[in-house]
């Protein structure tokens, strides 16, 4: 005689159907907050070196406008931090105390083009 | 000068031409460093800062020289005080797309070189406070002409579309150059050959800027303080030297058309295509096109 046994699957119980829940509107939310809750920079959100926030810097000139810099470094010596060509990100602003509101230029980039003879070298003219 | 180089020497061989490519760079670099208004710890920067009489370098003297020259040879059309403008337009840092944006419109300041005081035997200058030079409308075509005198024809020096090209060509059969459609950036509207000679081309399609609900770019027109509203899209000029081509297509474009034309041809050894708003062409002098 032979006997049929079924398994049946193992409940689950209210308890831990509540804490599946919990947990996965809980990785969904961090999810959310880091890809899509960028936090938008500030004028108080300034990242400075000595303490001091940069809301707003003046541009010099005969018609001075002041504009809101968001992220800044309070920078006290403006040449020696230009001098190793620090080279900072889009969007962030080196300033001086007593000069002008700027970001580093790019240095010019030299590329070296050898000319085959198999194809010419077309020279492209354009505003620059 | 935020652009690339671009260097060919074919009789050269690699390793000279190696060293051709370091010794442009760092002249460029050096020109950079010392002239670009949008360092603060250039020369110019200082003069720009100054508040009473300094002495400037030889070489930045020369350079004023040189601007003055300019500036009485297109009737102060192409006039190199109008740093002030442009930062008043809003092209107050080194050029990036969506950078200068801003929403209200800059004041429009006139200025002219005339202001500056230059004691030549001296070297002093004296500034007056309305006053930004900028030397950015030849300083670029000046450096790849100094670029090119390094190197053995033939050879190119292309600075962002403002070239030297020494020599017939590695063919002999001249250096072709391509003039870029202002609207359409991959298109090319006429190519054409050249020996020993320069060209440079003058648009606003590149460095153009939103200004309150309208645009301004870097094109100032001297004589109103503001970007230029000419009726031309793109001139570009053939020249002896990329500093002359430089100054004269700039000048061309904030005549127009018609002024600008007529300026052009007094000039014996210049050729120019000429851009219209309307996209025809109009050309100047003698071409060859390829």
């Amino acid at each position: 005689m032979t006997t049929e046994r079924t398994c049946e699957p193992p409940r689950t119980s209210a308890f831990e159907l509540r804490l599946y829940v919990v947990a996965m509107l809980a990785a969904v939310y961090v999810v959310a907050w880091r890809v899509i809750a960028t936090p938008t920079p500030t004028p108080t959100n300034a990242a400075p070196v000595d303490g001091a926030p940069v809301p707003v810097v003046s541009t010099p000139g005969p018609a001075p406008a002041a504009q809101p810099v968001h992220r800044t470094v309070w920078i006290d010596d403006l040449p020696a931090a230009l001098r190793p060509q620090v080279v900072l990100p889009p969007g962030w602003h080196v300033v001086s105390r007593t000069s002008t509101a700027s970001t580093p230029a790019p240095q010019p980039r030299v590329q070296l083009v050898r000319v085959p003879a198999s194809r010419p070298l077309r020279v492209r003219t354009r505003s620059s | 000068m935020n652009t690339d180089v671009t260097v060919a020497a074919p009789v050269l061989d690699e390793q000279a031409e190696h060293e051709l490519a370091r010794a442009v760079a760092d002249l460029f670099a050096e020109t950079e460093r010392r002239f670009s208004r949008f360092r603060p710890d250039s020369e110019l920067s200082r003069l720009n800062r100054a508040t009473e009489a300094i002495d400037v370098s030889p070489e930045l003297l020369e350079l004023l020289l040189r601007a003055r020259r300019h500036v009485a040879d297109t009737q102060g059309i192409f006039d190199p005080t109008v740093g002030a403008a442009l930062v008043a337009a809003g092209y107050d840092r080194s050029f990036e797309r969506g950078a200068l944006d801003r929403d209200t419109p800059g004041i429009a300041l006139r200025s002219q070189f005339a202001d500056l005081e230059i004691d030549e035997q001296h070297g002093r200058v004296v500034r007056p406070l309305h006053v930004q030079v900028d030397l950015g409308g030849f300083l670029k075509g000046l450096t790849v002409d100094r670029a090119a005198r390094l190197a053995p024809s033939p050879a190119v020096i292309d600075a962002g579309g403002d070239a030297v090209l020494s020599g017939d060509g590695p063919d002999d059969a001249g250096w072709l150059v391509d003039i870029e459609d202002p609207i359409d950036d991959q298109r090319v509207l006429t190519t054409l050959r050249i020996r020993n000679g320069a060209v440079a081309t003058s648009a606003p399609n590149r460095r153009q800027w939103r200004a309150g609900t309208g645009v301004a770019h870097h094109l100032i027109d001297p004589r109103t303080g503001a970007p230029s509203t000419s009726d031309l899209a793109q001139v570009t000029v053939l020249a002896p030297t990329a500093e002359r081509a430089d100054v004269l297509a700039k000048t061309a474009f904030v005549l127009g058309r018609d002024a600008g034309s007529r300026a052009l041809e007094r000039q014996p050894d210049i050729a120019a295509v000429l851009v219209l708003d309307d996209g025809s062409l109009h050309t100047i002098g003698d071409l060859d096109h390829a």
